[in-house]
C-alpha cells in the first residue's frame, strides 16, 4: 500500500514538473518574443516601417511611458566610450529609459547569445561586423538593409565608400562599423635609437622584424616587445593571413579549404612560437600579461615596443607620458595585408523595440557622436567629421590593408580556438594542437558542426 | 456520539489536516520543482538533442555523450575539475581542521580574533580573490615571485598562471585556502559541543593535547568532517568563477575545467545539447565521487 502511495506521489511530482515546465517555457527566443504582440512604433524617419521583418519582436508600451532599453556599447579600453554613453543617455532622456552594460570583447558573444536565448536581448550592442557569422547563421541579428536604404539611402550614404561591406552577409547588412580597427606597433624611440634600429614607414617583413627585436634585446637588454594576453592571437592570425604566396591560397585557407596540416600553416604557428619564446615581455608569463602590465612596463622603459590597436593609439601614447614615440605597421609574412576589421554595432533579431534600437544606432553612427571618437584620436567610418590631430593619419595608415577574410569567421569553433586559445596551445603542445582545428575544419567541410 | 461517528469525525479531521498540510507545502514544492527539478529534467532531455538556441530542436539520442569522449578538451576538463576538487577539498579540510585545533587551545579573546582573521577569505567574493591573486602571482612584479627572489629562491619562481604544469595546482591551492576558513569554523563549532568533562578526565589520565585530539576530538567531530568533505567536494567541482577571473580556462586549454568548457560549448559554439550532456556527466561524476568519499569516510557516530 505504502509503495503504491509512493508511486502515486512520484507520478504527481512528475506531472507537476511537466505542468510547471509547460507554464514556464516560452518556446524559443523568436516565438516567445512574437507572442508578446503589438506593433512597432512608427519609424523615426517617417519611412515605411522596415521593422516588420520576420525576426522583429516588438513590444508595446503604455502611452507616456518611457521605453526601457539596454545597450552594450561601452568598452573599457576605448577612451571615448564612457563619454558617448553619457551623451546618448542625455539625448534620449525624454524617450528612453536606457541601461548601459559594459562591453567586454572576451565575453561579448557569450553575453549576447545568453540574453537572446533567454528572449531578453540587449537592444543594441557593439560587435565586430566582420565576425557576425555566428549570429547571422543562427538568425540572431536584425537585417538593417531596409533601414539603410530608406529615404533614398540617406543613412547608407553617410558612410565612407565600401565600409558597410564589412557587416554585409549574403547581400544583407547585419552590422554597421563605426571605426576601422587593426593592430599596430608603438615604439619607445629612445630605446630603438640605443639599439640603432627604427620602425619603417611601411609594413615590415617578419624576418626583418625578428632581426630588429633580436638587436634591441642584444644592444639594450630590455624586452623587445610587450603584447597584452587578449591580443596574443594577433600574431598567428596575421601570419595565417599573410604567409600565402598569393590571394587565391590565402582565400582558400580563410574559407576552410586548406588543411591545418599544410606546411605554411605550421610555419605561421612556428613563427608565432619563436616570437613568444624569445622576445615577448616578460618571458615565461607573456601569455598572461594584462594590458595594464604591458602599459606600465612600456611607461617604465622595460619594453621597447608594444602592440596596440590603432583606435586606442592616441590615448595610449598620451597615457604613457613618453614623448619620443614612433608608430609602426604590424609585420607580415609575405602578402601585404593586416588582420582587422571594424568595431561596429548590431541589433539582435528578437530585440523588443527594433525601431527604437535603429534610432539609437543612427545617432551612434552620426557625425555628432563619431566626431567625439575622432577627437580622441580614433579614425571613423563616416563622412562629415574633422580632425586637427596631425597624427590621426598615422593611426589609420594601414586601414586600406585590412583583410577581413579569416578562418575564424568560418565557424564559432575556429573563432574560439584560433582567437582564444592560440598561440598558447601551439606553444605548449606543438603540432598536435592543430589536430583539433583540423577536426573542426573537416566537420565544417562535411556540412556539420 | 456513536463509535462509528467518532471514527468518521476523526478520519475527516485527519484528512482535512492532510489537505491543509499539502496546501502549506505546495508553494515550496512548486518553487523547488520550478527551480530544481524542471531544469534538471530539461537539461537531461536537452542532452539528447541538438539545439543552437534559436532554431528547432533535433533529437539525436546519445550522440552528444559519445562526442564527450572523443573531445580531448572536454576530457581534459574533467581531469582538471577532478584535480581541483580533490586538491582544494583536501587542502581546505586539512588546513581548516588544523586551524580549528590550534584555535581551540587559545583563550576566548585571541580565539575570536584568529577566527575572524582565518574566516575572512571565506567572506570575500571569488572575484576579489581572483584579482588579488592575479596580482600576487604576476610573473614579473608579483608579490610571490618577489619574495622568492628576495630569499634567493629564484629557481622556485614561476609564471604561476601561465605554465601548464602549475596553473591548475595554483587554482586548486587558492580554492583550498579560500575554503579553509569555512572548514575551520564548522569544525571549531563541532569541537565546542564536546563536554569539558571528557577533557578533564583525559587530563587526569595524563593525556597530552595530541592524544586528546586523536582519542576524543577527531572521533567526536567526524560526522561534521564528513559533512564538510561533501560540501567542499561539491563546491570545488563547480568551480567556475575563480578559474574564469584568473585564467579564463587558459593559457590555451591549460585550465579549462568542465564548467568553463560547458559555457564555451553552449554560448560560443551554440551547441546547447552537447553542453547539457557535459553537465549531466559532471553531475554523475560528482555523485560518484561523493559516494566513494562517503564509503571511505564511513565510521561510527558517538553520542555524548
Amino acid at each position: 500500500m505504502a509503495g503504491t502511495k509512493k508511486v502515486v506521489y512520484a507520478a504527481m511530482l512528475v506531472m507537476l514538473c511537466l505542468v510547471v515546465s509547460a507554464c514556464g517555457s516560452g518556446g524559443n527566443g523568436k516565438n516567445a518574443g512574437a507572442s508578446s504582440g503589438g506593433s512597432a512604433s512608427p519609424s523615426a524617419s517617417g519611412s515605411t516601417s522596415p521593422s516588420q521583418t520576420k525576426e522583429a519582436a516588438p513590444e508595446q508600451t503604455k502611452p507616456g511611458e518611457k521605453i526601457k532599453m539596454t545597450l552594450m556599447i561601452t568598452s573599457a579600453d576605448n577612451p571615448a566610450s564612457k563619454e558617448i554613453e553619457g551623451v546618448v543617455a542625455e539625448h534620449f532622456k525624454d524617450k528612453y529609459d536606457i541601461t548601459f552594460k559594459p562591453w567586454d570583447g572576451n565575453n561579448a558573444e557569450k553575453t549576447i547569445k545568453t540574453t537572446i536565448a533567454a528572449n531578453n536581448p540587449i537592444d543594441l550592442t557593439q560587435y565586430w561586423p566582420t565576425q557576425m557569422e555566428t549570429f547571422v547563421n543562427a538568425d540572431m541579428a536584425l537585417d538593417l538593409t531596409p533601414y539603410l536604404d530608406a529615404n533614398g539611402g540617406e543613412w547608407r550614404n553617410s558612410f565612407l565608400d565600401r565600409v558597410i561591406e564589412s557587416g554585409t552577409y549574403n547581400g544583407k547588412v547585419y552590422a554597421l562599423p563605426f571605426s576601422a580597427v587593426y593592430p599596430m606597433l608603438i615604439a619607445n624611440q629612445d630605446i630603438l635609437d640605443k639599439a640603432g634600429v627604427k620602425l619603417p614607414d611601411g609594413p615590415q617583413s617578419w624576418d626583418d622584424f625578428m632581426a630588429m627585436l633580436g638587436r634591441i634585446q642584444e644592444k639594450t637588454g630590455v624586452w623587445p616587445i610587450g603584447i597584452n594576453k587578449d591580443w596574443a592571437a594577433w600574431v598567428p592570425r596575421n601570419n595565417l593571413i599573410t604567409i600565402w604566396p598569393d590571394d587565391a591560397r590565402m582565400t582558400a585557407f580563410a574559407t576552410g579549404k586548406t588543411p591545418f596540416t599544410d606546411p605554411l600553416v605550421v610555419e605561421a604557428f612556428e613563427a608565432s612560437k619563436e616570437l613568444y619564446d624569445k622576445y615577448v615581455y616578460p618571458g615565461k608569463g607573456a601569455l598572461t600579461t594584462t594590458l595594464d602590465q604591458v602599459n606600465i612596463a612600456f611607461k617604465q622603459g622595460k619594453i621597447a615596443i608594444k602592440a596596440d590597436v590603432n583606435t586606442n593609439a592616441a590615448q595610449s601614447i598620451k597615457d604613457s607620458g613618453l614623448t619620443n614615440i614612433s608608430i609602426g605597421s604590424w609585420p607580415t609574412k609575405g602578402l601585404n595585408y593586416v588582420l582587422g576589421g571594424s568595431d561596429g554595432y548590431f541589433i539582435p533579431a528578437n530585440a523588443k523595440h527594433p525601431e527604437a534600437s535603429i534610432e539609437i544606432m543612427k545617432y551612434l553612427t552620426s557625425p555628432e557622436i563619431l566626431q567625439m571618437r575622432v577627437d580622441k584620436g580614433s579614425p571613423v567610418t563616416i563622412k562629415d567629421v574633422k580632425s586637427d590631430d596631425p597624427n590621426l593619419a598615422l593611426y589609420s595608415k594601414d586601414a586600406g590593408r585590412i583583410e577581413p577574410k579569416e578562418i575564424i569567421n568560418v565557424a564559432p569553433q575556429f573563432m574560439d580556438i584560433v582567437n582564444g586559445k592560440m598561440p598558447a596551445n601551439y606553444i605548449f603542445n606543438g603540432k598536435s594542437s592543430l589536430d583539433e582545428l583540423e577536426k573542426v575544419r573537416r566537420q565544417v567541410a562535411a556540412g556539420g558542426q | 456520539m456513536s463509535r462509528m461517528e467518532q471514527r468518521k469525525s476523526l478520519k475527516s479531521s485527519a484528512s482535512s489536516l492532510r489537505i491543509l498540510g499539502i496546501l502549506f507545502v505546495l508553494p515550496s514544492m512548486l518553487f523547488i520543482a520550478f527551480s530544481m527539478l524542471v531544469p534538471i529534467v530539461w537539461n537531461a532531455a536537452m542532452s539528447l538533442t541538438t539545439w543552437n538556441g534559436m532554431t528547432a530542436v533535433k533529437w539525436t539520442g546519445f550522440a552528444n555523450y559519445a562526442k564527450v569522449f572523443e573531445d580531448a578538451v572536454t576530457v581534459r576538463g574533467f581531469i582538471y575539475s577532478l584535480q581541483i576538487a580533490v586538491v582544494s577539498s583536501a587542502l581546505a579540510i586539512a588546513a581548516g581542521l588544523l586551524l580549528a585545533l590550534a584555535i581551540y587551545k587559545t583563550g576566548p579573546k585571541e580565539g575570536a580574533f584568529y577566527r575572524f582573521v582565518f574566516f575572512s577569505p571565506a567572506m570575500m567574493p571569488f572575484v576579489i580573490i581572483g584579482f588579488l591573486f592575479v596580482f600576487i602571482l604576476s610573473p614579473d612584479v608579483g608579490l610571490l615571485n618577489s619574495v622568492l627572489g628576495a630569499l634567493g629562491l629564484q629557481n622556485l619562481q614561476h609564471a604561476w598562471l601561465s605554465e601548464p604544469g602549475t596553473v591548475v595546482w595554483t587554482i586548486a591551492v587558492i580554492g583550498g585556502w579560500r575554503f579553509s576558513g569555512l572548514v575551520m569554523i564548522l569544525c571549531y563549532t563541532a569541537m565546542t559541543t564536546i563536554p569539558s568533562s571528557m577533557f578533564e578526565a583525559a587530563r587526569l589520565e595524563g593525556m597530552g593535547y595530541a592524544r586528546q585530539v586523536r582519542m576524543i576530538i577527531l572521533p567526536l567531530i567526524m560526522p561534521t568532517v564528513r559533512l564538510v568533505t561533501l560540501l567542499m567536494l561539491i563546491l570545488a567541482f563547480k568551480t567556475y568563477d575563480i578559474v574564469f577571473i584568473m585564467t579564463k580556462g587558459g593559457p590555451g586549454d591549460s585550465s579549462r575545467t568542465v564548467p568553463v568548457r560547458m559555457l564555451d560549448v553552449a554560448f560560443q559554439y551554440n551547441e546547447f545539447g552537447y553542453a547539457s550532456a557535459i553537465g549531466v556527466l559532471l553531475t554523475i561524476l560528482v555523485s560518484l565521487v561523493i559516494v566513494i568519499v562517503q564509503r571511505l569516510a564511513r565510521g561510527e557516530s558517538y553520542e555524548y
